[in-house]
């Protein structure tokens, strides 16, 4: 048994074993970034970084191997042990350590990043306001309940819970306040809808005259336009009422159930900030003589409850509050004329490790300076004893 | 408030990766006590609410056209009061209205083709700028005087207007693409009161065919400000062949393709359906129909031995096979419907078929069945 502790212990802290996750990922940052050319950023991303297992198609030849994630995982356990076991620690190896220990810590903020923060966007016209942002690629159902025409009550549905009713066979989802159940089918990641024609005949149920046509997903996720076949049960009555939702509707779908009024609607993932944003004014300076931006900023309003304070965004000074950082991003629309209206799109990102990488940066450099600093001190000694 | 569809963004790491695991711990639990077997309907709870507001901003009872942008082709509903209206072409998708584009319009359904219609005040830039801008997002050289004076004119909008079109490469509205072998075809007017430029590009493959729709298309556009397109939008009901003698409580339905005559019966919320429809020749045969309308409760087909034993009425001075037959519908139209009943008749005559369809929640069904029975005996041969 200590025979077997020893030699895991021996293979997990093995210089060896360092080499080869730290060629692994810079294979994998290589395979990405060509994987890039034909897939959109959130799938390169989801399938050689965030997973702990992968096959890489090597023209025909599949390859399998470890996600970016596993071998971060194994070089976290390599560095914890081998720091512990292997290095020796004393004076003349107190800058490694420092440096492993900052190493460490970048890796335990990509954790933190992954498991732990949100990101999206706020896009806002000038003069208007919003208290959320969303996700550039997950989607939501949310059943709107029209509490007395100025409050209402949303039930959330996320992503996961409807997404595998890809068929005709449907999710029924539920929850005890609801006087309906919502049963949801053919869910699709990129449709659109279309006006059903006389002349062909569709695989789908057509709503009012409306069908949705499945499209290849796209190589950029955000550009995808998810849509869901929906029908509402009354709980009481048993009565059916169909439609459909689509994620760049213009209007949620509005079902009366038991003399209620509620609204579906099928939309990007939302996360509420605890404070609203108001977009007083976009600015945005083009290079002379050609419409392409030198640089452009949001002048915002940050309201909380009664008060309030300005604030500009621009494309290095973002905001940031309560571990709410929001940049400036883009500009739209991409083909607008002098004095078209803009918005303004301000990437928002939740990160509780969003400063970690900043820390383990400097803990690194202070790691790295004593170490070289303690050579070159003692180089100087020796050579000041050469005759 | 609904925030506006974002645009392109960097790369970015999965959102709400917390809230996935979460909700994939859920879903696991939930299937581990709904079961997991093949056949288990897939039941979910829903755990997450939250206040939210439903101000002025929020818009209720919007129709399927509104919320998705769509109209059916050939309609001509006014979007802007004071605009001009036009008749969307067969197989055109329109798109809602945007920034710069009074009307907008998927060419054919296909993505890479669009046609728009912009109205911008005073002259707009002229001739010269907006055509030699035009062909610059071709990759063409600008136009000479002569060129401009020789461009065709045809009647637009109730005024002259020059036409122009182009092939060439496109670059995008900015010059940030790359795509060859388009066409660009385009109208500019320059009225006294606006400018207005009606613009189609697309893969020259794609726009080859769709001259004559882009041609029908400007040629429908007129000024919107002084009638309503709803009065005149009301369907006539089209002759039929057949007469017929409507049941008591039936509610009859708007004419819609395909079908001679539509009713519907039973309560408002949950409405059975019935109509007539005619198809030429023997309509691939009445076993295969009637196994079609099988298929549709989710029934197995019946072989010929079984449709042979079918009971036969009268209808239209021969005999028509009625098939009844319940189970859960699962129709060409609409979502499926549990506890449902289809009874039909399929009436072969010389040169063409009748089919009579009656399908709608069983007990709605059953209450009708008498009257759907009178119903097919009242069907004789019109004038």
């Amino acid at each position: 048994m200590r025979r077997l502790l020893d030699a895991i212990l021996r293979f997990f802290s093995s210089l060896g074993l360092c080499c080869v996750l730290l060629i692994l990922l810079a294979l994998l940052t290589w395979l990405g970034t060509l994987e890039q050319v034909h897939s959109g950023l959130f799938e390169v991303q989801k399938k050689y970084f965030e997973s702990f297992f992968l096959v890489h198609q090597a023209g025909s030849v599949p390859i399998p191997l470890p996600g970016a994630n596993l071998v971060m995982c194994l070089l976290f356990v390599n560095l914890t042990v081998g720091g512990i076991v292997r290095l020796r620690k004393g004076r003349a190896t107190a800058g490694v350590l420092v440096t492993h220990v900052g190493i460490l810590l970048l890796l335990l903020s990509g954790f933190v990043k992954m498991y732990f923060s949100e990101d999206g966007h706020m896009t806002l016209f000038e003069n208007d306001r919003a208290d959320f942002f969303q996700s550039y690629y997950r989607v939501e159902l949310a059943l709107i309940e029209n509490v007395d025409g100025e409050r209402g009550r949303e039930f959330l549905v996320p992503q996961e819970q409807f997404a595998d009713a890809r068929g005709p066979r449907p999710v029924r989802l539920t929850a005890p306040e609801l006087p309906f159940d919502l049963e949801v089918t053919n869910f699709m990641p990129n449709c659109r809808p279309m006006p059903k024609g006389p002349m062909f005949e569709v695989a789908v149920p057509v709503v009012d005259g409306v069908f949705l046509q499945s499209r290849p997903r796209q190589a950029q996720a955000e550009a995808n336009a998810s849509g869901v076949y929906a029908t509402v049960v009354d709980k009481s009555e048993g009565t059916r009422q169909a439609g459909i939702l689509w994620s760049l509707d213009a209007e949620p779908w509005t079902v009366t159930v038991q003399d209620k009024t509620w609204a579906l609607d099928l939309r990007k993932e939302r996360y509420p900030l605890p404070f609203t944003v108001e977009l007083e004014k976009f600015t945005k300076e083009d290079h002379p003589g050609i419409n392409m931006p030198r640089a452009f900023s949001s002048d915002v309003e940050v309201l909380e409850g009664t008060t309030s304070r300005p604030v500009r965004i621009s494309m290095n000074e973002p905001l940031r509050d309560r571990g709410y950082v929001l940049y400036q991003a883009s500009w739209g629309p991409s083909d607008a004329r002098p004095g078209d209206r803009l918005f303004s799109t301000l990437s928002v990102v939740r990160n509780p490790a969003d400063r970690y990488p900043l820390y383990a940066c400097i803990v690194i450099g202070f790691g790295l300076l004593l170490h070289f600093a303690r050579k070159l001190i003692r180089y100087v000694r020796i050579e000041s004893r050469q005759p | 408030m609904r925030a506006v569809p974002g645009v392109g963004s960097a790369g970015r790491s999965e959102p709400g990766a917390r809230a996935r695991l979460i909700s994939l711990v859920g879903l696991l639990a939930a299937s581990v006590v709904s079961g997991c077997g093949e056949d288990a309907e897939a039941v979910r709870v829903i755990a997450k609410q939250r206040p939210t507001a439903v101000g002025e901003d929020f818009r209720w009872n919007a129709s399927t056209a509104e919320r998705f942008g769509l109209r059916a082709p050939g309609g001509a509903a006014p979007r802007v009061a004071a605009g001009p209206h036009w008749e969307t072409p067969e197989g055109w998708v329109e798109l809602p209205p945007r920034s710069m584009r009074d009307a907008n319009f998927l060419v054919a359904g296909d993505e890479r083709a669009e046609c728009y219609l912009t109205v911008l005040a005073g002259d707009g830039g002229g001739l010269a700028a907006n055509v030699n801008r035009w062909r610059s997002q071709m990759s063409l050289a600008p136009l000479s005087d002569e060129g401009l004076a020789a461009l065709p004119r045809v009647r637009f909008l109730g005024a002259e207007a020059f036409q122009v079109d182009f092939e060439g490469s496109w670059t995008g509205m900015g010059g940030d693409r790359s795509a060859e072998d388009y066409r660009l075809v385009g109208l500019l007017q320059f009225a006294s009161d606006a400018a207005r430029f009606l613009k189609m590009v697309g893969p020259k493959s794609v726009l080859d065919g769709e001259l004559e729709a882009f041609q029908a298309l400007a040629a429908s556009f007129h000024d919107g400000a002084s009638h309503d397109h709803a009065a005149q939008e009301v369907p006539a009901p089209a002759p039929s062949f057949l007469r017929w003698t409507e049941p008591d409580g039936w509610r009859r339905e708007a004419q819609r393709p395909m079908r001679e005559v539509s009713f519907q019966f039973g309560e408002a919320e949950a409405p059975g359906e019935c109509y007539v429809s005619v198809l030429g020749g023997r309509a691939g045969g009445e076993l295969a129909n009637a196994n079609r309308w099988y298929e549709q409760m989710g029934q197995p087909p019946l072989s010929e031995a079984e449709f042979a034993d079918l009971p036969r009425i009268p209808m239209l001075g021969t005999q028509g096979t009625l098939v009844e037959v319940t189970g859960a519908y699962q129709g060409m139209q609409g979502p499926g419907l549990p506890e449902a009943a289809l009874i039909g008749v399929i009436c072969p005559l010389e040169e063409r078929a009748v089919f009579v369809k009656m399908v709608g929640p069983m007990r709605s069904v059953q209450g009708e069945r008498s009257a759907f029975l009178e119903f097919c005996e009242s069907l004789e041969f019109g004038e």
